[in-house]
């Protein structure tokens, strides 16, 4: 499903992925942000304050936070108030570990979002990618949010370990009163080194899209268009939306396609000194991305319900944009050559 | 419509401008709707300061339409988007 | 009453709707779901 509106191009994105520190409590072996350590050059607070004050001119609706452990920065609840304040909803990704009575009670905002990761159902599942002790604090912080009525979801980054416990964790989304979302493994950060030994095969993959036919109210995102079944297709978007209704903003302000693209040859700007909507509307690297066409996907009768899947794992795993997302059920293994339209 | 009324965003609805008209978000979906109204209505006539009344006139004073052919418009356009439950309407009394 | 439109603006001639093409065409609303844009949330 194209629109018409969003080819044309909107003046701005309507959600900004903001990562808001590399710092992390927590080590988990797929993390796409190579997590552990703030580092130098991270925004501070007035920095912070001037990129929200950016996105609020430009009319953005939403942001998707997350890191690194967002709710490591102590600053992190007063930003989000700040984003608050100028009607901005907040969709916050964390491990739920650092969350506590106080700060759930801050966070009983209406345009507050929370999703806390888990991926496994039990310490022993969990604690093997996330972490020892991580399922039991994540936990803790899910009972806190839970007395104070703040919606949340679960989410899960679907690897072969975290594959037999979904209906484990789909069970124990529900008996929390959480949405179960479930995320690609995407080859960036440390998941580059953990991509073999993690990720599904393709009969797994194969699997858990006849999984996720029987579970509809499972939310994936934009994660698996690719290998979605046409009873999916209604419930999120099914195209890449990287620089026509999103971006991403990194801890020191970079601004890149997506979350999954922060590599340099991706860098089109920098907050908050540089001009968001120039970047938005005349970055280079911006436009040559939604001139992308995956041009062998185009004959595929499935191309209405993927467009070609995920771009960042193609380039990860095939060193080039503009290719197959290898994920596919069609199972587009061979990369034909093509000719591809990215400057 | 009544020309008295006001209208607001409903809870969870946000709005703004687009070349093509509004394009709204309502983040209980997430949902997003692309309203091709052109420059008919700004963003600014969901925060409830102004009648439909009000809009209509000021449409025909800028293009000199008929009221008729203006009202039936913005009818149809503010009955589109009640419908879809992104406003409600508030009569001003 | 609030309501009322005028009498005078009921007619109105050919030459009027072809000045007004963009306010003759009938609106059609498109919608998107967009749950999870990003991929991270």
């Amino acid at each position: 499903m194209s629109n018409q509106y969003v080819d044309r191009g909107l003046s701005a994105p309507v959600n900004v992925t903001w990562e808001v520190t590399y710092g992390c409590n927590l080590s988990c072996v797929h993390c796409l942000s190579d997590s552990g350590e703030r580092r130098r050059g991270e925004l501070s607070t007035d920095e912070c304050k001037r990129v929200i004050d950016a996105m609020s001119e430009n009319r953005v609706f939403q942001f998707s936070v997350g890191g690194g452990e967002p709710f490591s920065r102590d600053d992190f609840v007063d930003l989000m108030d700040y984003a608050h304040e100028k009607g901005i909803v907040t969709c916050i990704s964390t491990n739920g570990t650092l969350i506590n009575d106080e700060i759930a009670r801050r966070l009983g905002h209406k345009l507050v979002y929370l999703q806390v990761s888990l991926d496994g159902a039990t310490p022993e599942s969990n604690d093997a990618i996330r972490g020892k002790g991580s399922f039991r604090r994540a936990l803790r912080g899910l009972e806190c949010l839970k007395k104070r009525d703040i919606e949340v979801s679960i989410n899960t980054v679907l690897t072969r370990l975290s594959l037999p416990e979904l209906d484990a964790l789909a069970g124990l989304a529900a008996s929390l009163g959480a949405k179960f979302r479930v995320s690609r493994f995407r080859p960036s950060g440390r998941g580059k080194k953990s991509w073999r030994s993690l990720n599904v095969s393709k009969d797994q993959m194969v699997a858990f899209s006849d999984w996720l036919s029987n579970h509809l109210g499972v939310s994936t995102g934009d994660s698996f268009f690719s290998v979605a079944h046409e009873d999916r297709k209604a419930l999120g978007l099914n195209m890449c939306g990287a620089c026509k209704l999103t971006c991403c903003v990194s801890p020191l302000g970079e601004i890149y396609p997506c979350a999954f693209l922060q590599e340099t040859e991706f860098l089109a700007g920098k907050l908050p000194e540089d001009d968001f909507a120039r970047i938005w509307t005349g970055s280079p690297v911006f436009e040559s991305f939604r001139d992308l066409e995956i041009r062998s996907c185009e004959s595929c009768d499935r191309f209405e319900l993927c467009h070609g899947g995920c771009p960042a794992i193609a380039y990860h795993t095939q060193k080039k944009l503009g290719l197959p997302d290898p994920g596919c059920l069609v199972n587009c293994v061979s990369v034909k050559k093509t000719v591809s339209r990215v400057a | 419509m009544c020309l008295g009324s006001v209208y607001r965003l409903a809870d969870g609805v946000q709005v703004r401008r687009e070349s093509f008209g509004l394009l709204f978000y309502d983040y209980r979906g997430p949902r997003l709707y692309f309203v091709p109204s052109r420059d008919l209505v700004e963003d600014r006539f969901f925060e409830g300061k102004r009648t439909a009344r009000e809009l209509v006139e000021s449409i025909c004073a800028e293009h000199d339409w008929p009221r008729l052919l203006v009202y039936t418009k913005i009818s149809e356009i503010l009955t589109l988007l009640e419908t879809k439950g992104l406003i409600h309407e508030q009569s001003v009394c | 009453m609030d309501n009322e439109i005028d009498k005078k603006d009921v007619q109105f001639n050919e030459t009027e709707c072809e000045e007004a093409p963009s306010i003759l065409e009938e609106i059609t609303v498109e919608e998107m779901a967009v749950d999870g844009i990003c991929g991270i949330y």
